[in-house]
């Protein structure tokens, strides 16, 4: 074939697909999807792939909760997960003492309460004995101050790095319900549980009766100054990367899951490995049974007979619970996953392509051909499969959604390569956690979704192609 | 080639392939254990040096330490089998497993409590059954009734709908579909219960248990039909309609046959075969899925198994879960098999190539 030919049938290809509304869809999906697979690192750090399972690198974010863009619908306003930065900083010397002042401000203008609130920050102590001292206020909206905590930076060994977290839940929970209890009356006061309350909605309420009870706290909005000073006793201790997070009830633009991890992150990075199982294993099925089933047409007679048996019996061995057995058993990484998915499912292509086969072979040109003295080899490749192509690209097309689904399936049990992400793997840590249940459907419904639009986009593309290339379906 | 002949020989084809299967399972599995095996005697026998006697004996004589390490050591390999040849272990195994003797459990556990393996599974088959078999004939009927409608009124709007909702649920996966109705039907709505068989504990009386059952099928059922029937009414419509084209047909309409009759009578009875082969697949495609779905619903089936076993690694229930699956799906090509040759009069081995 030469290439100007290739050209010319490639434009009438094109010609005729455009007309393809649906196959057109689907190209567009198809498209979408693909881009997203290799702008993965641009759209998300590419760390994710590697700490999905790191629970460490999660830590930072909001446990379980749902997307920003739930405000959009509910009346009560949610706070988003803010990372704070200090505005200013303030060295001062008093005498041998360092004093550094770490001003954050947060604009609160939400309905609720975010639900905590933790200062991060690096330290390098040089004399464990003398550690350096926090002291965090907040001002709040109405000018009153609170001290929230002043404690000992507590340090393990000497030089040691450190990454220390101060929490809300553990560390300034006493201070905030003793400042409440200047406001509420006395028998209120003594009725509240001190296990129930959520310092934090102290912190964000109007300062008035009701502010310890959760259904009548009304919500103070304004801008709260946080001040943390921190005061060293040692001229080579060093702190760094200090910040302030304010754990918020919705998160990014798919939320977080019961480990932390930012679902949309995953869900992109997801897109890599389903493209690729999907095509990889598709190609590789419909190359493998459209050479045995062009094989078996061309040899005919008891080969034919043989060979088609053999696949029958590939074909009818389950493939999910010999799967299932041999990933537990190896823990496959993505090409081996491939490799294993191919080999037991590739006879589906085999019987149409040898009956397409059994046609051709009796084609005045590969009589031919074979009156020619070509060899066996030569007819398959150069007369009988161009014949088949067409064929070829609809079967791939269609065949890929069954492996995105069966990579998926596997992944959802818990099997398959574990070094990434993928989307089965996202909904099989959505059952563990019983996401279903809690109505977590941030959790379930994006990945799924994935993998059906994905399925989707490549059996649009193969129905087109069925349509375009077999005039027989075309009446159908 | 009667109808006898054919059968028998689909049959004797569908324990050749479970042989197969289930040889290849039990040659994967030997060669894994192995491995694992050997660790453990090394193991055991390192544990035994440690005796007092025994190593007195050895501070004595160092020759005899390492003959009675080697003596040891075949024992214990003669004990686990590990003298013989892979094969031949692998060959073994197989025979134990189409025996149904699985062996033991290692942390799993019936609902009676016995640890043997094929009782666990025996256990959860007959629930795998009866959620499938109830979602198949659902979706049969649905699927075939819809597909007749459509293929009658070819280019209308149900037929197009069913075109696009045919393609759209074909990349669904089944189980992802059960979460969704989860959250809408038992979170949101609390209409339905989220899984398991019964309620806990299960009502008395045998009609109230039978009710209660039913109420527990209500969403797995369902979500296997949504995500199939689609499918199954668009290949039913593919079919019939490649049967309306052919002269049989025209000559019924010209005779003046009522339409009805035309679709039902002939058209039905000559587009059976072809339906029913391309329905094998999509039947055995979905009962992987509807496996993964059951881990959804917590149903105590042979897909939950799976699931509790990985979780576990629990080794000879998951070698033995995939034997009865692959019976399981085996016999399910038999009954297909079965209702092919009851439906097409020209049934004989080697003349249908079409299966």
């Amino acid at each position: 074939m030469r290439w100007v030919d290739l050209k010319a049938s490639l434009s009438d290809f094109w010609f005729e697909f455009r007309r393809e509304k649906s196959g057109l869809v689907g190209l567009g999906l198809l498209l979408f999807f693909i881009i997203i697979a290799i702008a993965a690192p641009l759209i998300v750090p590419s760390e994710v792939n590697t700490h999905w399972r790191d629970v460490t690198y999660w830590q930072n974010l909001p446990r379980a909760v749902p997307p920003e863009w739930v405000n959009l619908f509910s009346a009560k306003k949610k706070p988003p997960h803010a990372i704070l930065y200090p505005a200013k900083t303030d060295t001062r010397q008093i005498g041998n003492i360092v004093e550094v002042t770490y001003a954050f401000e947060y604009e609160f203008d939400y309905d609720i309460h975010p639900t905590d609130l933790m200062l991060l920050l690096s330290l390098n102590v040089s004399d464990p004995n003398t550690p350096p001292t926090l002291s965090l206020t907040v001002t709040r909206p109405d000018n009153r101050t609170i001290d929230l905590v002043a404690t000992k930076l507590a340090v393990t060994g000497v030089g040691g790095q450190n990454r220390l977290l101060i929490s809300s839940l553990k560390d300034f929970k006493s201070r905030l319900v003793g400042f409440a209890r200047e406001f509420e009356s006395e028998e209120v006061a003594a009725s509240v549980e001190y296990q129930l309350i959520d310092p934090l909605q102290i912190l964000f309420s109007k300062a008035q009766p009701g502010i310890m009870s959760a259904e009548q706290a009304e919500p103070l909005k304004g801008t709260y100054v946080f001040t943390a000073k921190i005061y060293s006793f040692n001229p080579q201790d060093t702190i760094s990367n200090v910040s302030l997070i304010v754990a918020g009830r919705v998160y990014g633009l798919l939320g977080t899951d019961t480990l932390r991890r930012d679902l949309f992150a995953g869900l992109v990075w997801g897109t890599r490995v389903s493209l690729a199982v999907g095509i990889v294993s598709s190609v590789l099925t419909t190359l493998i049974g459209v050479i045995y089933g062009v094989a078996s047409a061309y040899f005919g007679g008891w080969t034919d007979e043989a060979m088609q048996r053999i696949a029958e019996i590939v074909a009818s061995i389950p493939v999910l619970p010999l799967l299932i057995i041999i990933f537990e058993f190896y823990k496959p990484t993505i090409w081996p996953v491939i490799i294993l998915m191919t080999l037991f499912s590739w006879p589906g292509t085999t019987k149409v392509v040898r009956s397409m086969g059994f046609q051709l072979k009796e084609m005045p040109y590969v009589e031919a051909a074979r009156a020619l003295g070509a060899t066996g080899r030569w007819i398959i490749l150069r007369h009988m499969m161009p014949q088949i192509l067409p064929y070829v690209f609809a079967s791939i097309a269609l065949g890929v959604p069954g492996y995105v689904l069966l990579e998926a399936g596997l992944s959802f049990l818990g099997l398959g390569d574990v070094s990434r992400v993928t989307w089965g793997q996202i909904l099989h840590d959505a059952q563990n956690s019983a996401a279903t249940l809690h109505g977590m459907w941030w959790w379930v419904i994006p990945p799924g979704l994935a993998i059906a639009l994905m399925g989707l986009s490549f059996a649009l593309i193969g129905a087109a192609l069925n349509r375009i290339l077999s005039p027989k379906m075309k009446t159908l | 080639m009667g109808f006898g002949r054919y059968i028998v020989v689909r049959i004797l084809n569908a324990i050749l392939v479970l042989v197969i299967a289930t040889f290849l399972v039990s040659l994967i599995f030997s060669s894994v254990a192995e491995k694992e095996l050997k660790a453990q005697i090394e193991e055991e026998l390192a544990a035994k040096m440690k005796d007092p006697e025994l190593l007195k004996v050895f501070s004595v004589n160092k020759t005899a330490r390492e003959i009675w390490y080697r003596t040891q050591k075949e024992i214990l390999y003669k004990r686990y089998g590990l003298d013989k040849p892979l094969l031949e272990r692998a060959i073994r195994r197989a025979l134990d497993q189409l025996k149904l003797n699985m062996g033991k459990s290692h942390t799993l556990r019936s609902a009676t409590g016995t640890s043997d393996v094929s009782r666990i599974i025996l256990e959860a088959l007959p629930r795998t059954i009866l959620l499938f078999t109830t979602a198949t004939i659902i979706v049969t009927i649905v699927g075939l009734l819809l597909g007749l409608k459509a293929a009658q009124k070819a280019g209308s709007m149900l037929d197009k709908s069913l075109s696009v909702f045919a393609l759209i649920t074909y990349s669904f996966p089944m189980w992802w579909v059960g979460m969704l109705l989860i959250i809408f039907f038992s979170y949101y709505l609390g209409l339905l219960p989220s899984g398991g068989m019964t309620s806990i504990p299960p009502p008395e009386g045998t009609l109230e248990r039978l009710l209660d059952i039913l109420y527990h099928v209500v969403l797995p059922v369902s979500t296997a039909v949504l995500v199939s029937f689609g499918g199954w009414a668009y290949t039913a419509r593919s079919v019939v309609l490649s049967q309306f084209q052919e002269d049989y047909v025209m000559a019924a309409r010209a005779k003046g046959v009522p339409e009805r009759k035309v679709l039902y009578k002939h058209v039905l009875r000559a587009s059976a075969p072809p339906i029913v082969t391309m329905m094998v697949f999509m039947l055995l495609g979905s009962l992987g899925g509807a496996m993964i779905s059951e881990i959804v619903f917590n149903w105590p089936g042979m897909g939950r198994l799976y699931w509790i076993a990985l979780a576990e690694h629990d080794v000879p229930v998951l070698l033995g879960n995939t034997t009865f699956s692959i019976i399981l799906y085996q016999a399910s090509l038999v009954v297909m098999d079965l209702i092919y040759g009851l439906l097409d009069p020209r049934v004989k081995v080697g003349a249908q190539v079409v299966v």
